[in-house]
């Protein structure tokens, strides 16, 4: 009774006004998150754009100048600069968009190849379900990043286009779970049984009728697995296994700045933050769209 | 054994007294769930609670337990065997009401049973607890307490998992778990629902007699008055929260006052008395020919322990205008009969043939045109429709399947459809849950007939919904076969639903067909002993009402 | 009962056979293991002769019959820079790795269901939302990050503890909270999540009707009953331990595994890196193993199979 009462409250007709409603109606918390995320995807963006100084241009003269401090030459360095006289700043903003860009493609590719996986799995049974469940099963009792570190010893660092796709294979088998179930349970359940009873085809009952309604899982999904992606990117290169110089992600700066920690905390520091407030935004946009999206968990306000 | 120490003292109060309780969801202005009510039970008692789902029956079991959270707002006089509960009363007083001055079973006993323990150290547990004897003492008592709730191998099953028991047997341990700490008074809440009819028969013998053994109270949450007149002395009506009319069994059968009692008296379903002749439907339309048969049909299901036959040698014909009830109980494969008849799952052995050709299984090139002349209304309407598209959109959805009309055309037939179910257009944009569940399985209905079928197989299509709204669903459909011309297949649980509907019956027990035969006369005069056992087994208002 | 166990076993292996299968792939299609080992300008003729001495001009099939054999006797190849036999040099940094993980593995134990147990029994109250929003903020936290935050504050700053070294216990603090932080919290999300769900049941309720203390529910009804799906997560965790302590080790200069394994990526030493991947997936694997064994041990549903006993 209370339970459709609360889904009831929450249906306006279009998705898009039930996303607008719900945004104006979200948490304070949550619309920080979302204002960061926002601007972190704008610097992304426009990285090139607004970064004040080369990033790759190096001067002795100025090495490990801390924030806000003008170099001899007069350059301003907001967030000071790294242990070759780098601009602190426009590291960083080369740095967000590369880390971005990975994590941004990495977790798509992720998303559609492990949903795929799983729905084929769920639509041919079978064998193919078979083959697909060994190799899930295989994936979720490895860590990933040691099957990515296997990768990467065979063919080598630098390889940009590589990196980015082994990022973005991690959580496929998530994925894979999750859409496999998913279309499995909306087959033999209900919905899609009535569509078939009516005569309807398979595609049909797939496209208009089991993909919309699994689709809010999958997207609570990718905003658990978008930091995931940060992390492991981040990990890497900070590893010094993952972006090659002259590239530079989060983590390459932050790798950079362990070695002066005791004289420049800046250097790690300000990309740990930034890294950390990324990663947390998304976890805390994400936990809220769980229950936005989610109508089983849809318990109105705490 | 309990009976002298139960009735030793304490005359001066009854087991409950609720007076002008109400009570509200949320605080200051909140959803007021129960409102102004007031209900007595004697030692000895068993008095009915009877109402629709949110009618405010179940919350009030639970507030005179202390049961409902902080969010819940208490008004009003409640007393439990002799404690007051409102606000201020003790945790521990609380405490100690429990179990030993009420107790409480509820409607899913497979669930209310801790699933990790045996049931045996359940009882055990809670009779050291609520009597303070040893813990030999009370494994004694407890197995006790088990043959007095008639458990089959009762020392068998005191070292069983309830996940290992039946839903009954499970019934049995909560009411012996219930009994454990000698309460004055019962709550029952629902707690046959979910039970087949002849357990369900065993279980309210069980009550009558615990309480004929106990003196105890019973207060006995049902929403069918067939279990109320067939165990309860007094029975309380209630309403949206309110208490609407109370009195005697006899009183409120056969002179209800109130007119919500009488709409609920008349849309119960009933057993035929006396005369059951003029409400079977006429037979002149129905043809010769055959044109649905099930051919010696047997059906596998496999399970990781083998495979397991659900149905075993059927044969019965429905001929077109027929109207076929199938009747059983969970396991009997009734419900196999009708996956068969709509070629969801193929027969293991013999035929299933629809106008002469064999039904199609679903998914195969074939089924496309067979879907124009069978369709199904489920059992439960919310999981049959897509809850992301509105009712009217899924109505259209055969048409736009089949390629019927262009889209202004299908609009027309949507809302010709919606109205010979009794909707509205307006309904037509709504989403399912933002319907009642009688609409939605309107709706579910309405799409089935959107091509025209010949035959319509209900699959318990009523059974999760409340019994006003089920009677008028009923009436629909008897409505609909008129007017449509079709063919019913009707696979119930509830042999009251059938006569007036169905001019056949077909029993099945066990995956066997144990009886067919015409509905009148399987009322009149039952062959198989399975159907007069099933008979006799059904609560049923007395037939005075029927009668009137 | 054996059917189940045997089903497991057979995972497993097949498990362990995938693994084996996969690196043998790794190493002989994405590439030329000759030349991804030797530098650019080696001489062409001393990399022919190279291939010749692994046998990596013969059948692909043969080459994989000959991997398992020496895997079989324990032959997991030689390190390129001084050939020693890789497996010793795992071996000898295993105490290390043990020591780091298996501390680890308790200290993510002793916070996670503390913390999800206190959060779901308070459910809503300010204890549930501090123990929330410590959650998110202990899995958002990258662990490479939160152990240089923790050197820069109690090494550089305040200098109680030291940031390299690992010869004291006073040594494992450090890595330790750098391991387990992630994991406890979302051990700690888990528990309440199972609790909560748990606290919600019918057979809660019940207990509650027949006079059991609110205590007395917690902890001999709710808890064993929500600790059974947080067994899972036990796997999962023996996971992110061995990802983790990758990190860990490289920040604190810990000589365990993971800081070897990343050493050996980066100087290409296959051989070495194979031989930590293949412990690896033995370790999940008897990890697995356990997990469900457990499950067996306390779950009687699993036990009996759920069947209705019809």
């Amino acid at each position: 009774m209370s339970h459709s009462d609360a889904i009831a409250e929450f249906a306006p007709h279009s998705w898009w006004k039930r996303l607008f409603v719900t945004l104006a109606q979200s948490p304070g918390l949550v619309r920080v998150a979302i204002a960061w995320l926002a601007m972190i995807l704008f610097i992304a963006l426009t990285a090139r754009l607004i970064m004040p100084y080369d990033y790759q241009a190096t001067s002795l003269l100025s090495r490990l100048l801390p924030p806000g401090s003008t170099a001899m030459n007069g350059d301003f360095h907001l967030l000071g600069t790294d242990h070759l006289g780098r601009d602190l700043l426009s590291r960083l903003f080369a740095s967000i968009q590369l880390t971005m860009l990975v994590a941004v493609f990495g977790t798509f590719f992720g998303a559609i190849v492990g949903s795929s996986i799983g729905f084929v799995a769920a639509r041919f049974k079978g064998w193919v379900d078979d083959v697909i469940m060994v190799l899930v099963d295989f994936q979720a009792s490895m860590p990933f990043v040691i099957i990515a570190l296997s990768v990467i010893a065979v063919t080598g660092t630098g390889n940009l286009l590589l990196f980015v796709l082994l990022v973005g294979f991690q959580g496929w088998e998530r994925y894979a779970r999750i859409s496999r179930g998913l279309t499995l349970a909306a087959v033999n359940h209900g919905y899609a049984a009535s569509v078939r009873l009516l005569g309807a085809g398979t595609m049909r009952v797939y496209l208009r009728h089991i993909l919309p309604n699994i689709l809010a899982a999958l997207i609570v999904q990718v905003s658990i697995n978008f930091p995931e992606t940060v992390i492991l990117e981040t990990s890497m290169s900070f590893l010094g296994v993952g972006i090659q110089p002259p590239n530079t992600s989060l983590g390459n700066l932050l790798s950079y700045g362990r070695d002066y920690l005791l004289n420049a905390w800046w250097i790690a520091g300000l990309p740990g933050l930034t890294i950390f407030f990324t990663t947390l935004s998304m976890s805390i946009v994400g936990d809220w769209l769980r229950d936005v999206l989610d109508p089983t968990t849809a318990t109105r306000p705490r | 054994m309990t009976l002298e120490t139960q009735n030793g003292h304490c005359e001066e109060h009854l087991p409950l007294e609720i007076d002008r309780m109400s009570i509200t969801l949320g605080h200051g202005a909140g959803l007021r769930v129960v409102d102004d009510f007031s209900l007595s039970v004697r030692k000895g008692e068993i008095v009915g609670l009877v109402g629709e789902s949110g009618s405010g029956k179940s919350v009030t079991c639970l507030a005179a337990m202390g049961l409902l959270s902080e969010e819940w707002q208490i008004d009003g006089h409640i007393q439990v065997a002799n404690t007051h509960i409102d606000r201020t009363t003790d945790r521990k007083d609380l405490l100690s009401l429990r179990g030993r001055g009420a107790a409480m079973v509820f409607q899913d006993a497979n669930a209310s049973l801790n699933p990790i323990q045996k049931v045996g150290k359940q009882l055990t547990d809670t009779v050291a607890r609520l009597r303070g004897v040893s813990r030999s003492q009370a494994r004694q008592t407890a197995l006790d307490l088990l043959r007095q709730v008639e458990m089959p191998d009762p020392e068998e099953r005191f070292h069983s998992y309830p996940f290992q028991l039946s839903g009954g047997q499970n019934q049995r341990v909560m009411i012996a778990l219930a009994l454990a700490g000698k309460p004055e008074l019962l709550f029952a809440d629902e707690p046959t629902t979910a039970l087949d009819v002849t357990v369900q028969s065993q279980i309210l013998n069980l009550i009558r007699k615990l309480r004929d053994e106990t003196g105890m109270g019973v207060v006995f949450v049902t929403h069918d008055l067939g279990v109320v007149s067939e165990l309860c002395d007094t029975v309380a009506v209630m309403y949206k929260g309110k208490l609407l009319e109370r009195g005697s069994v006899e009183q409120i059968m056969t002179n209800p006052q109130n007119d919500y009692t009488k709409k609920l008296l008349a849309a119960m379903p009933a057993l035929p008395h006396d005369d059951p002749g003029p409400s079977t439907p006429p037979q002149s339309k129905i043809a010769d020919e055959a044109l649905l048969r099930l051919r010696n049909v047997a059906c596998d299901y496999k399970t990781r322990k083998g495979t397991f036959r659900a149905v075993e040698d059927v044969s019965l014909a429905l001929r077109t205008g027929d109207s076929l009830a199938v009747i059983g109980e969970s396991g009997s494969g009734k419900s196999t009969i009708s996956k068969l008849m709509l070629g969801i799952e193929p027969p293991s052995e013999g035929s299933a043939l629809f106008e002469g050709e064999p039904v199609p299984l679903l998914g195969t090139r074939e089924y496309k045109p067979f879907a124009r002349k069978v369709q199904l209304v489920p059992q439960n309407p919310y999981l049959s429709l897509d809850p992301r598209a509105t009712l009217g959109d899924q109505i259209e959805e055969p048409f736009v399947i089949h390629g019927i009309g262009s889209p202004a055309e299908r609009f027309v037939r949507r809302n010709e459809l919606l109205e010979a179910v009794q909707l509205t257009p307006a309904h037509g944009e709504r989403y399912p849950h933002e319907v009642s569940g009688g609409q939605c399985q309107r709706a579910v209905i309405a799409r089935a007939l959107a091509l025209e079928p010949k035959l319509l197989i209900c699959d318990e299509a009523t059974a999760s919904l409340d019994v006003s709204v089920q009677a008028r669903i009923i009436e629909l459909l008897q409505d609909l076969q008129e007017k449509f011309h079709l063919s019913l297949v009707f696979v119930t649980h509830d042999l009251r639903l059938i006569h007036g509907l169905c001019n056949r019956v077909a029993v099945m027990c066990k995956g066997e067909l144990v009886e067919l035969n015409r509905t009148d006369a399987m009322f009149a005069n039952p062959r198989h002993p399975y159907t007069r056992e099933l008979l006799a087994a059904i609560p049923d208002v007395l037939s005075q009402s029927a009668a009137e | 009962m054996t059917r189940i166990i045997l089903r497991k076993l057979f995972r497993a292996a097949l498990t362990l056979f995938l693994v084996v299968t996969f690196v043998f792939f790794v190493l002989r299609i994405t590439g030329d293991p000759v030349s991804a080992m030797m530098p650019d300008d080696t001489d062409p003729a001393i990399m022919e002769q190279l291939r010749e001495q692994w046998g990596l001009n013969r059948p692909l099939g043969v080459q994989y019959a000959e991997y398992w054999k020496n895997l079989a006797t324990g032959d997991f190849g030689n390190a390129y820079r001084d050939g020693r036999p890789a497996l010793d040099i795992v071996l000898e940094r295993v105490p290390a790795t043990l020591k780091l993980t298996l501390t680890g593995f308790l200290f993510i134990l002793l916070i996670g269901f503390p913390m999800g147990i206190a959060a779901a029994v308070n459910r809503g109250s300010a204890v549930d939302r501090l123990i929330m929003t410590l959650s998110v903020t202990g899995f958002s936290l990258p662990n490479f990050f939160l152990g240089i935050l923790l050197i820069l504050v109690f090494s550089v700053n305040l200098r109680w503890l030291p940031a390299f070294g690992s010869g004291h216990w006073y040594n494992l603090i450090m890595p330790v909270i750098t391991l387990g932080t992630a994991g406890g919290a979302v051990i700690a999300r888990y528990v309440r999540s199972s609790m909560l769900e748990v606290l919600n049941a019918p057979y809660i309720r019940a207990a509650r009707a027949c006079g059991m203390s609110e205590r007395a529910i917690i902890w001999t009804v709710a808890l064993p009953n929500a600790a059974i799906p947080s067994i899972t997560v036990i796997g999962f965790m023996v996971g992110a331990l061995i990802s983790g302590s990758i990190v860990t080790e490289t920040v604190f200069a810990w000589p365990g595994i993971g800081r070897l394994l990343i050493d050996s990526v980066s100087s290409r030493e296959l051989a070495v890196v194979q031989t930590i991947v293949m412990m690896t997936a033995a370790s999940m694997v008897i990890a697995n193993l356990t997990v469900d064994i457990l499950y067996l041990i306390i779950d009687p549903r699993q036990r009996y199979g759920t069947g209705s006993g019809e």
